[in-house]
């Protein structure tokens, strides 16, 4: 009995080749055999191996300590920003490939392949073909990720498909760079050189998040500092950016297997339409933000009222953008944590939190606020709204921007509550004396979070004044660093004594005179020490 | 009369040691992998170079990354060092594996020394006037010495799988994997600080805490033959 081999040859039962009948057959039969077989090598290859394996490492360690960094995602920017740990499997997929394309080289096989009826170039299109199941896995890995990112119960936002696909065209991108260099170089220390070279031009985009040249690498990061966008303002040409990768990499490798001795009018052809989608891919993707988006940021940015949801909840209003509703519970909860700590006709009075976004802010902090902002609410009926961004974090778990969200709204809230007024000035407005330590225990006692976001401020202040910009802008509050330190002594603190001393006596907390030591001297505790000779500058 | 002390077994044994390590010294020169250093020299010294060459006046944390670039692709040329297309030969000699391979590491060790010296000079070069003052040697030496150890290591652990022959095709992507791994870490645990950062020392003690573990390790993978 007798059975066909990949290479288009018969064997025996005993698995030795039948001299007299072998069958010159090196057609695509004898190239899906080889790719199967080296498809199976490749997704046992250590390299791809330990890149799974890190890969799922984090994942894993994840969900293992409660994944707090990730409950409450923005699906519109998480449908890019999933892709960084499969820059991993990428790296795993161009080594892993190399090393395969090299085997023959490394073994010195070569000549003995070359007596094959499967020619190098065709050994060389099944190496190609072999990583297709590595980039079904890397769409798989993706869809799972942010499949399970979209079931956090904070997730707001919508999933962007052409976005997703992009990692893992990186993947395969990768592996046929892989292959690639194979063809042109036998050393072993090119390909990691390449993975360096491609880490070198990722990390150089990531770093200039706001140039259209960055969309030639594989990842196109956006500013690390920018709070996210609702999805009708996001300008991202992910559909071009896919199509390029694919582009690339179907030139990339019919240049592979050219190089290593194909023929053929179709190959070229393949070839040229590829390279023509290079060119206009590459092109379309680089041409930054339509104005359409900017005259849409623009509006939304000025009159967010007209593009908003509002919900009553306890007397409170909350107003998000689209996508956003789910949040609106968080801020009531951050709301009402600070409304159940001041007497009941203050928390009563009638208060609105309002989203919005500064996507034109720059990253020095140098943004005024609009004028608009305080016509619009007046005319949506929500005069003194308080700003909410488009970032929310469980405490200070998802990093620094997202906590000072968290730390800014709560502040504002207070501030607000306390003061009766907004941050509108074009720079930071100073807080002093009572009225601060008032608005930074309330502010820290409103939830868990709030504290936790607030404390992480803190850790991170020099000189003692606590600072809370608004969406980056050089507006917001700041508070003096005696009042600081005697809120944060007070915040946490068990027994509830404060909290009754502050309804008590919240009209001399919240008068505008009322100074630190004073605050002290009601609620009973020591002030904090005096820097002689150190005024603070607004107090 | 006095007569020279009697030399111990252990001098003589040394003494011996160092004569045949000069004595390999010339091969072991012929024999070093040109490409990786070439390559990687050349990377590493072209990235630094360019924002050098612009005045880009960076900050010292994109100084850094220059600097860290510098180091992988010199750990990725070191992790070649020992390869050994001949072990199936060399393997009979009766010379020590341990110093056969140290003999083999030590040049490339030294020029890959020079080359990121030359790169962190012009890393240094590209920041900002006012904060080179602030670029840090001494950590930024500790990690890139840290990494030419993992990669000795990996690839003293990659010579024992393949017959004592290829060290580089284990290091090149061990060393790649551990390093993307590392710079995706979450803010918290991560190991490469911008410079000033308040964890900076502790984590370079961790820094030199693996350097120690994993020369430990390749010099126990590397005394014997597989």
């Amino acid at each position: 009995m007798t059975s066909s081999t990949a290479l288009g040859g018969t064997s025996t039962e005993q698995g030795r080749p039948s001299p007299g009948r072998v069958v010159a057959r090196g057609g695509r039969g004898a190239v899906s055999g080889l790719a199967r077989v080296e498809a199976v090598r490749l997704l046992r290859h250590p390299a791809l191996l330990a890149a799974s394996g890190l890969y799922a490492a984090f994942w894993i360690f994840d969900l293992a300590t409660g994944d707090a960094a990730h409950r409450f995602p923005v699906l519109q920017d998480e449908s890019w920003f999933v892709h960084l740990p499969l820059l991993l499997l990428a790296a795993g997929a161009l080594l892993a490939a190399n090393q395969a394309a090299l085997r023959s080289h490394r073994d010195s096989t070569e000549t003995v392949y070359e007596t094959l009826v499967v020619g190098r170039a065709r050994r060389v299109l099944a190496h190609l073909l072999s990583l297709l199941p590595t980039v079904l896995i890397a769409a798989v890995l993706t869809a799972a990720r942010i499949g399970y990112l979209a079931n956090r119960p904070g997730a707001v936002g919508q999933v962007r498909y052409w976005d997703l696909l992009a990692g893992p065209l990186c993947v395969l991108l990768a592996g046929v760079i892989g292959v690639l260099l194979s063809v042109f170089a036998t050393s072993g220390v090119v390909a990691p050189t390449a993975v360096v070279g491609l880490g070198v031009l990722t990390f150089a985009g990531a770093l200039n998040a706001g140039s259209s040249w960055r969309w030639l690498g594989l990842l196109a990061f956006e500013d690390e500092n920018a709070a996210p966008l609702p999805v009708v303002l996001t300008a991202r040409p992910a559909a071009a950016h896919a199509g390029w990768l694919a582009a690339l990499a179907v030139l990339l490798a019919t240049v592979a297997v050219l190089r290593s001795g194909g023929r053929g009018a179709g190959l070229k052809v393949v070839a040229a339409v590829a390279g023509a989608g290079v060119l206009v891919t590459g092109v379309v993707q680089t041409r930054g933000v339509s104005s359409a988006v900017v005259e849409r940021r623009t509006a939304f940015t000025e009159h967010p009222a007209a593009y908003q949801d509002c919900t009553v909840g306890n007397g409170v209003t909350y107003c998000a953008f689209e996508g956003f509703d789910r949040w609106k519970q968080e801020w009531q909860q951050v709301a009402e944590g600070v409304l159940h700590r001041v007497p009941q006709d203050v928390a009563g009075a009638g208060y609105t939190v309002r989203q919005r976004v500064l996507p034109f802010a720059d990253a020095n902090g140098g943004t005024a606020l609009p004028e608009s902002w305080s016509r619009d609410d007046a005319a949506a009926g929500t005069p003194g709204a308080v700003t909410v961004g488009t970032d929310w974090s469980d405490g200070a778990a998802a990093g620094d921007r997202r906590s000072d969200a968290v730390a800014g709204f709560a502040t504002g809230f207070a501030y607000r509550v306390v003061t009766g007024e907004v941050p509108d000035r074009p720079r930071l407005s100073m807080v002093c004396g009572a009225r601060a330590v008032l608005v930074l225990w309330l502010a820290g006692e409103a939830t868990p979070g709030t504290r936790e976001a607030l404390r992480s401020v803190r850790d991170r202040t020099f000189g003692g004044a606590i600072s809370m910009p608004l969406l980056g802008s050089a507006a917001g509050v700041s508070f003096e660093p005696r009042a600081a330190e005697l809120a944060f002594a007070l915040i946490g603190q068990e027994g509830g004594r404060t909290a009754e001393t502050v309804k008590a006596a919240w009209a001399e907390f919240s008068a505008h005179g009322t100074t630190v030591d004073r605050a002290a001297e009601l609620l009973g505790v020591p002030a904090p020490e005096a820097v002689t000779g150190n005024q603070v500058a607004g107090c | 009369m006095l007569s020279a002390p009697p030399r111990t077994a252990g001098t003589a044994r040394k003494q011996s040691a160092g004569r045949l390590a000069v004595a390999l010294l010339g091969p072991a020169l012929r024999q070093t992998p040109r490409t990786p250093l070439l390559l990687g020299g050349s990377v590493a010294l072209s990235t630094a170079a360019l924002p050098a060459a612009l005045g880009a006046g960076l900050g010292l944390s994109d100084a850094a990354l220059l600097c860290r670039v510098g180091a992988v692709v010199v750990a990725l040329a070191v992790g070649f060092a020992l390869d050994d297309r001949a072990a199936r030969t060399t393997g009979v000699l009766p010379v020590r594996p341990l110093l056969r391979r140290v003999v083999r590491a030590v040049p490339v060790l030294a020029v890959g020394a020079v080359v990121w010296t030359a790169t962190a000079v012009l890393a240094r070069a590209a920041a900002a006037p006012e904060v080179r003052s602030l670029f840090p040697w001494g950590g930024l030496a500790t990690e890139a010495g840290a990494l030419t150890v993992v990669a000795l290591a990996l690839a003293a652990l990659g010579l024992r799988l393949t017959g004592g022959e290829q060290g580089g095709a284990t290091a090149a992507p061990g060393v790649l994997l551990l390093v993307i791994a590392a710079a995706l870490l979450p803010d918290r645990f991560a190991v490469f600080l911008p410079p000033g950062h308040p964890h900076w020392t502790g984590v370079h003690l961790l820094w030199a805490g693996l350097l120690g573990v994993f020369l430990t390790g390749g010099v126990l993978l590397a005394r014997t033959d597989p």
